[in-house]
């Protein structure tokens, strides 16, 4: 009787990681296993469509209309307007990929480049498990540093680690985050947390961070209203990227 | 009926720059996905939010598609479904503050939307109703609501251990009826 005995931990690591029960650790040993091993893929594309059946349950619901637009301007970006056919936006260049570097890009079969291609299309987790992440840092501090905040990034994730070394938002007030591409307008990362914390930022939003600088604002619970700052910009600071 | 075919072709589209295929795609699926945020984030701004970076997600990996092994509506669902999740995580973690939860109007699809064909995907919904119904639960909240190990431990008064335990056999007993 399966009740009796321990259960293999091998045998429900896919569903695991596709519930997102797996910590760090366990989720890039896995997607490691799944890069070379194609039954890991078969168990996992398997429980992913078991588990996606459970939304079958979920009633549909229509999306505001004017959510549209502000989905075609984030997707297609202002530029866009000009090019008929622009492909989707490239990541930042790399050193040089971490297949290419083991030797191992010319040497491998389509269906292993795609399946490892594949694993970066479906993670959401995590970035490349091998090749050492690019990071960057901004350290953004008041004039008389009554306010000071890192915050750090991790290249190919959607969460920015802030930390808050002094200082905190007016009272009934909030500080938050905007990054700001040369002469471009500030683009919000959102508000920052009242003390350290994570934030999720938008995934179309990672690619400013690269060459940019960030500020923090002083605005109302809730964030800006008009979407560019509206009170006082307390700090700038340039974002510095490690490799 | 839109069909997984179309949904494909519509994605391969999108892979060579076709937006007309995206407005497509958004008006066969959005619905779908939105009712997967609404559901998952109990909370109307941050769906929008999570259908938005969903869709954006789905325009600019739509080339890398084909690779990946699903079919194409478990695969905008996993990428919705993630999302959500991440953003659940991000607001326990920054926040604590899990109260804001907005009164969600009732949004039915109106008649242009499309149907999409649910496949056979609904067996899961079988297999879950053979297990127990606490372990079941467990299951639905770790999909759906994104629980860890911890927080289903926590909700379900058990040791770590046992939490562990007791889901691992849960997903064993799954994939024993899925697999029939």
């Amino acid at each position: 009787m399966s009740d009796d005995i321990e259960p293999n931990e091998d045998e429900t690591r896919a569903a695991e990681y596709v519930l997102g029960l797996l910590n760090a650790d366990e989720a890039a040993a896995f997607e490691l296993l799944m890069a070379t091993d194609p039954a890991a893929r078969a168990d996992y594309a398997r429980w992913a469509e078991d588990f996606a059946g459970l939304t079958d349950e979920i009633a549909e619901a229509e999306p505001p209309a004017e959510l549209l637009d502000r989905i075609r301007s984030a997707a297609f970006g202002t530029a866009a307007l000009e090019e008929p056919a622009p492909k989707p936006v490239p990541s930042p260049p790399r050193k040089s990929s971490w297949m290419e570097r083991l030797g191992l890009l010319p040497a491998m079969g389509g269906g292993l480049v795609a399946a490892m291609i594949a694993l970066w299309a479906i993670n959401v987790y995590l970035g490349p498990v091998i090749d050492p992440p690019a990071t960057a840092t901004v350290q953004l501090a008041s004039a008389d540093d009554s306010l000071v905040v890192e915050v750090g990034y991790v290249e190919n994730s959607e969460i920015l680690q802030v930390t808050r070394l002094a200082g905190a938002a007016p009272e009934g007030q909030v500080l938050e985050l905007w990054v700001i591409q040369g002469d471009s307008a500030p683009v919000s990362l959102g508000i920052l947390p009242d003390d350290s914390g994570e934030m999720v930022i938008a995934d179309y939003k990672v690619g400013l961070l690269r060459g940019a600088q960030c500020a923090i604002s002083v605005e109302p619970p809730g964030g800006s209203p008009t979407g560019a700052p509206t009170g006082d910009i307390v700090a700038v600071a340039p974002v510095v990227w490690v490799g | 009926m839109t069909t997984t075919d179309d949904i494909e072709a519509m994605i391969a589209a999108m892979a060579q720059g076709d937006r007309g295929a995206f407005e497509d795609l958004y008006a066969a699926t959005s619905a779908k996905l939105f009712g997967v945020c609404l559901r998952v984030l109990s909370n109307r701004a941050e769906a929008e939010d999570a259908l938005q970076d969903a869709f954006v997600k789905i325009w600019r990996n739509a080339d890398r598609y084909k690779v990946n092994g699903l079919s194409p509506m478990t695969w905008l669902i996993t990428i919705t479904r993630n999302l959500c999740i991440d953003k659940i995580r991000a607001r326990k973690v920054a926040t604590g503050d899990m109260d804001e939860v907005a009164a969600l109007e009732d949004h039915a699809p109106g008649p242009e939307a499309l149907a999409v064909a649910a496949s056979d995907r609904a067996r899961i919904v079988g297999c879950m109703n053979g297990l127990e119904p606490d372990k079941a639960v467990a299951v639905r909240r770790a999909y759906l609501e994104g629980e860890t190990y911890q927080e289903l431990a926590d909700a379900f008064e058990v040791p770590l251990n046992t939490m562990r335990t007791w889901l691992r056999r849960s997903l064993l007993k799954l994939r024993e009826c899925l697999s029939q």
